[in-house]
């Protein structure tokens, strides 16, 4: 539960600083050099540009750093390039004879209803000057005129000039203090960031009402009836659009509580593209566009975030976790090495050599059935036996099974105890299907330990690597032979057995001293 | 025989498909080569032409071929192709299968490809679908069929070369390194496109680093051996362009032209047409659409195919939006992890590389502008273009992987209705294709690029051939704005307008357009004197660059003359009868129906200037010279200028090899010599000392050594020259450009590693038997 909450936390911090991002740089606030925009009183009366006709206008900057003007035009037609009108745009201080700015514009590059920027080098001390400037019109006529802009479509803006930014921190500081200032006095601002926050407060409410899906299908209808309404009285404004994309956004949290959520708003946003390009509504191109790039780096991180999270529970084995059972250990590190998961799944499996029963219970997890075989009974098999497991005393020149019954074969230390090691093998080989699987392992004669503790104390009669290769291709047509360093625990336990696991499985990646690894082991696949 | 059939579907459909492919360009051209607009392929009709002229030097003399980068990537492919060309004896059918095999084997690649990501057995439709979604891509057919240059080869390399390697990663057979450098040999002419490779591997290194943490990679020191084995094997069997391409570019220095106008391009073109080029948004590209508002943009005429066919049906692109959605939609149900990483992949792989060429939407915009230096930004000019084909390359794999993720997850009758949908969006998106490939050249409506080359032009050609000595070099009339070269067709207004074919047909170097000039400081000069028609001046300024002979095409279409990207507007004008009155002495060659007329200029030049000089051109790379009676005599050698040109004395001095004299200019002497035209290598400057001190620059373009008889005598034994009465002295010279050997030294690199990996190969199966 603390975990939930620990992740709904980060969750709503980092949507949060989605906004916050959003509202110093992004939208209408520009990146990064922008530290201001505004609506000045500007004075000039919107007319048709036919040829030789001018636009003029004049204002006062209300602040230092003047660097250019948006202008919202409008564009009657779309025509080929040859046929574009040509604007001249000049601007200066008023009263002064040199223009700042004198530049030609093609028609085509004015879309209706987007403002066209006209930017020039950062006037310093702009602040209480009054400029002026002009626009004329050089081959408008009735096909391809645009509208000039009333005061209402022209603003103004104001940028640090990148150079000043970069060339120390204090600048820089000095910029972002201006910057938050500026975006958080002015109210305009303000609201349009409020697109930005569109995830964060729908999450917020998603946890304010706990996922209550009875939320559900009231969202959607108000969703629609916004829609309407914005349509036929608004005519779709930013914050209609705002209002809607959030209705939409909180009813998908509430259906979807989990990853799902933002692959269906994918869904969802690009229709919405698309039914505002045959609706023919352009202006919110863009805006979609911002959120369904936003949208697609969220897919991205909660998939990578899940995928994480996966890769956690499946934690490779470090000597920090210490197994409550040091045999088990030793045999999953094993199993892990041979994919035993992956060959025995829904296998029918002989345990040849099982013993009281360890790895045939292992096996049963993700085998169809394990059949256990040992030469002597043990007890504890009467405990252990279930549907999926039996056991039965045979011995492996002998199997008691019909010919091709097993799916995979498993004999680990066996075969040194056998007395008819070629027999055996054939047999091993008659009781498995085609295409079976016959694992071996066996104790590596000239490992260090092993010869030591296995064959001078014990007096186990290990195979070398020779020798046991030599068995193998002798008696399989197709068989993987390899080599793998691990132990059984011995005396060691708990942290330091682990530890000892832990750097013995490194020197696995020493092939150099493959000879010396204490276990030579052979995958065979019956043909 | 249903059984037969059922069991066989898949290669059914493929031999099918395959057929379809291969008989496409007979649809789309109907028995005309398509070889005009823009840069050129000639090549894929003239392979033979191409390899003796172009192929196998390192040198192109800075002119129609618009630069002096070495062009080797080309030879195996030519030779190959010639190869093909004797067996075919047909153009046409040559000229169709360099467009029909990049297709066909782009498919069978992409799916194997596909299948081997992808990793499971049963998934075979799902990575037919990515090859077909591939190759029949909107954005494929605008970026290389439509242009369809040397980067058309990487539509089938780029899938050959990843499957080969993942193959080997997996495997670890040795086979498969192997095949993998056959074909990047067979198709080393996609080399000449690394702006485009490297937007294809960079959202993919990108991509893996991202996803490192997660990735569960196995036995890693296996797959870094082995990717390391795979890289060295590519990159060792590929010396004999590697090499002389990166010394020789590592070689050029401040002074070369070369240089010069390439930093200078750079520096004036890569950002600023990055911003305009770099708009749109990022729901075109997932419709499988690109390139639609960079077709506004620029006007192009792929904006009258949106408008009138794309735009009516982008919404069926929401399938593709649907499979990405769903994919990730299930993604958590999928328990297949590998399967799932492998998506994940491909889907972090696909953002990136659709940032980099989306990136101009909305705010974003300000911080591209912001970063406008940073690599990768500003990487490439019209990178747009660049990174189109590794986008659609990944998008093809993303929506196959997509596929696999939720065909387990929804009932069967939905996914097939998927498919069938999806395949339906594939074929109707293609269907404009023939539109795109077949649009007017640029900016005309009427004259389109498919033509047959009249045999008045090639007859032409061939008299130029016989008659015009191969060290001169010649003007285009008129001259284009670029390097470009007209050929009309007999019977309509069709053309080739691309990289002047004259070197390719003649051995003879052409000056085409602006760009053959070194632009930036000399065509502006040189466009001042045509403007204000200084024929002194402008004649003075050919005879610098050793052009002696003005080749006029009559016949140039009112429309393709007026195209502003062809031809320079207010100089086009200049380009009358006066000018030739002006300039020329005599007509020499008028081709039969008198389109193509070669007259000879009043001033004249010749290759190489200095007194009592005795030369004659053996191959673009080398001169043989005799000079004599040398105190401290200036040689000038009247091609660009280049630090690699070098002077190398000969033993025992003689000009045996001058059998008659061909034309003399001043006090220099062109010989016609005893060397055969087919001696393309000429090796015995390869270890000797050179004469190098004085080289120098001369005339802001030749290349000048001043040559002292004291400096000979004292540095070079007797036998290297004859000594004169007056202590004068006559020796024989090579003039060789140096990077040439490493090109030599690069073919016996490649030839070694070919040795080397094909013992291995043998050496591998024995032990394996």
């Amino acid at each position: 539960m603390k975990k939930r909450k620990k992740i709904n936390l980060l969750i709503l911090i980092f949507l949060f600083g989605i906004w916050v991002f959003g509202l110093l740089f992004l939208g209408k606030n520009g990146f990064f050099v922008l530290v201001d925009r505004e609506k000045n009183a500007v004075n000039t009366e919107s007319i048709a540009l036919l040829k030789d006709d001018k636009a003029v206008g004049e204002f006062v900057s209300q602040k230092e750093y003047l660097s250019g003007l948006e202008i919202k035009f409008k564009n009657a037609n779309r025509i080929e390039y040859d046929k574009q009108d040509e604007l001249v745009f000049r601007i200066k201080q008023k009263d002064s004879s040199n223009w700042l700015l004198e530049n030609k514009y093609k028609s085509g590059l004015i879309k209706d209803s987007l403002n066209l920027p006209i930017g020039f080098l950062p006037i310093q001390d702009s602040k209480n000057k009054t400029y002026y400037f002009e626009i004329v019109s050089l081959n408008g006529n009735d096909q391809n005129y645009v509208t000039s802009p009333d005061k209402k479509n022209i603003n103004s803006f104001y940028q640090y000039p990148k150079e000043q930014i970069v060339q120390n921190p204090s600048t820089f500081i000095n910029f972002l203090i201006l910057k938050t200032i500026n975006s958080l006095t002015n109210l305009d601002l303000l609201v349009n960031s409020l697109v930005f926050a569109i995830p964060f407060l729908g999450y917020l409410l998603y946890l304010v009402f706990n996922g209550k899906t009875v939320l559900k299908i009231p969202l959607y209808i108000l969703g629609i009836a916004m829609i309407l309404i914005d349509i036929v009285f608004i005519g779709f404004t930013n914050y209609g659009i705002t209002a809607i994309a959030f209705i939409f956004v909180l009813a998908v949290f509430i259906k979807f509580r989990d990853f799902r959520a933002p692959a269906f708003l994918f869904v969802l946003f690009s229709l919405f593209w698309i039914l505002m390009k045959v609706l023919g509504i352009s202006v919110y191109e863009e805006k979609i566009n911002l959120w369904l790039c936003l949208i697609l780096i969220l897919n991205f991180i909660l998939l990578y975030f899940f995928e994480f999270l996966n890769k956690k529970q499946n934690k490779k084995f470090t000597y920090k976790n210490v197994y409550e059972d040091e045999s088990q250990a030793f045999r999953f590190q094993l199993y892990d090495f041979l994919n035993i998961k992956q060959i025995f799944k829904d296998k029918t499996v002989l345990d040849l050599g099982c013993g009281y029963g360890p790895d045939a219970i292992n096996f049963s997890e993700y085998a169809k059935k394990v059949e256990g075989v040992d030469s002597e009974k043990h007890e504890k098999w009467e405990k252990i036996r279930n549907k999926k497991i039996t056991f039965r005393i045979g011995y492996s020149e002998k199997i008691p099974f019909k010919d091709n019954y097993f799916d995979a074969v498993f004999l680990k230390d066996l075969l040194h105890h056998v007395g008819d090691v070629d027999k055996s093998l054939k047999e091993i080989n008659r009781v498995t299907k085609k295409g079976g699987k016959i694992i071996i392992l066996e104790g590596n004669r000239y490992n260090p330990i092993f010869y030591v503790y296995a064959t001078k104390i014990n007096g186990h009669d290990h195979f070398t690597q020779k020798e046991f290769n030599n068995l193998i291709k002798k008696n399989y047509k197709k068989a993987e032979i390899s080599s793998y360093n691990i132990y059984p625990p011995f005396f060691l336990r708990g942290k330091v057995y682990n530890l000892f696991l832990y750097l013995i499985l490194k020197t696995n990646k020493l092939k150099i001293f493959k000879r010396f690894f204490s276990y030579n082991i052979a995958e065979v696949t019956k043909i | 025989m249903i059984k037969i059939l059922k069991k066989n579907r898949y290669q059914i459909i493929n031999i099918f498909i395959i057929i379809i492919l291969f008989f496409i360009p007979y649809y789309l051209f109907k028995g005309k080569y398509y070889i005009g607009g823009d840069d050129t392929r000639l090549l894929y009709l003239f392979p033979k032409e191409y390899l003796m002229n172009y192929g196998l030097f390192s040198w192109l003399n800075y002119s129609s071929s618009g630069i002096n980068a070495p062009w080797q990537f080309l030879v195996p492919f030519l030779v190959v192709w010639e190869i093909l060309d004797q067996i075919i004896q047909n153009k046409v059918v040559l000229g169709y299968l360099a467009f029909s095999v990049p297709m066909i084997l782009s498919f069978l690649y992409m799916q194997k490809l596909i299948k081997e990501i992808i990793g499971r057995d049963k998934y075979e439709t799902e990575s037919m679908i990515g090859a077909l979604i591939f190759i029949l891509s909107p954005i494929l057919t605008v970026n290389q069929l439509w242009v369809f240059l040397s980067t058309v080869w990487l539509m089938g390399l780029a899938p050959i070369l990843f499957y080969y390697y993942l193959r080997y990663l997996r495997t670890g057979k040795f086979s498969n390194v192997f095949k993998a450098v056959i074909y990047s040999t067979l198709l080393s002419l996609v080399f000449l496109s690394i702006p485009w490779i490297l937007g294809m591997l960079l959202p993919m290194i990108l991509g893996i680093l991202f996803l490192l943490p997660i990735l569960k990679i196995v036995k890693i020191t296996i797959k870094v051996k082995r990717t390391a084995i795979y890289t060295i094997c590519l990159l060792l069997t590929q010396q004999f362009w590697f090499l002389p391409f990166v010394l020789s570019y590592n070689a050029s220095e401040s002074n070369d032209l070369g240089t010069k106008i390439l930093s200078e391009e750079i520096s004036n073109t890569f950002a600023p047409t990055v911003i305009p080029t770099a708009t749109g948004n990022i729901l075109y590209p997932i419709l499988n659409l690109f390139h639609r508002q960079i077709a506004f943009d620029f006007d192009w005429h792929l904006a009258v195919v949106f408008t009138n066919f794309y735009d009516k049906f982008f919404y069926l692109g929401i399938i593709f939006i649907l499979i990405i959605a769903l994919a990730i939609f299930f993604y958590t149900k999928q328990k297949d992890i590998e399967l799932r990483k492998r998506f994940l992949l491909f889907f972090t792989i696909f953002i990136i590389s659709l940032a980099f060429f989306t990136v101009n939407i909305g705010p974003f915009k300000d911080l591209f502008i912001f970063f406008g230096n940073i690599p990768g930004f500003v990487m490439f000019r019209n990178f747009y273009d660049k990174f189109a084909f590794g986008y659609i390359f990944i998008y093809a794999i993303l929506i196959s992987l997509s596929l696999t993720i939720f065909r387990e997850k929804i009932s069967q009758r939905k996914y097939k209705l998927i498919i069938a949908s999806l395949l339906l969006v594939i074929f109707i998106q293609f269907l404009p294709a023939e539109k795109i490939i077949n649009a007017p050249l640029w900016q005309t409506k009427n004259t389109s690029k498919n033509i047959l080359i009249p045999s008045e032009y090639l007859s032409f050609m061939e008299e130029i051939k016989k008659r015009i000595s191969p060290s001169s070099n010649i003007l285009i009339y008129p001259m284009s704005t670029a390097v470009y070269s007209i050929i009309k067709e007999d019977d309509s207004n069709n053309v080739y307008l691309g990289a002047s074919p004259t070197k390719i047909f003649t051995n003879v170097n052409d000056f085409s357009g602006n760009m053959s000039f070194n632009y930036g400081f000399a065509n502006v000069a040189l466009d001042d004197l045509f403007i204000s028609r200084n024929y002194e001046g402008i004649a003075d300024y050919l005879k610098r660059y050793n052009i002696n002979y003005l080749l006029r095409i009559k016949n140039i279409p009112e429309e393709a003359s007026k195209a502003a990207w062809a031809y320079r507007q207010d100089l086009i004008g200049v380009f009358d009868e006066k000018f030739i009155q002006e300039l020329t002495s005599s007509k020499i060659i008028e081709s039969k129906k008198g389109n193509y007329v070669l007259y000879e200029l009043k001033k004249k030049n010749i290759a190489i200037n200095g007194d009592e000089v005795y030369f004659t051109k053996i191959n673009p790379v080398t001169y043989k010279i005799y000079m004599k009676n040398i105190d401290a005599n200036e040689i000038i050698f009247n091609d660009s200028f280049h630090g690699g040109w070098s002077l190398y004395l000969e033993k025992n001095p003689n000009k045996n090899w001058c059998k008659d004299i061909i034309q003399r200019v001043e006090s220099s002497s062109e010989c016609k010599s005893i060397f055969s035209d087919s001696q393309i290598f000429y090796l015995n400057s390869l270890f000797n000392k050179n004469y190098n001190a004085s080289h120098k620059i001369k005339d802001k373009f030749a290349n000048s050594w001043t040559l002292k008889a004291d400096d000979i005598k004292s540095n070079y034994s007797n036998e290297f020259y004859e000594l004169n009465d007056d202590g004068s002295v006559n020796v024989e010279l090579t003039l060789y450009f140096r990077p040439q050997n490493y090109f030599l030294i690069g073919v016996l690199l490649s030839l070694i590693s070919f040795g080397v990996i094909t013992l291995y190969l043998i050496y591998e199966k024995k032990k394996k038997n």
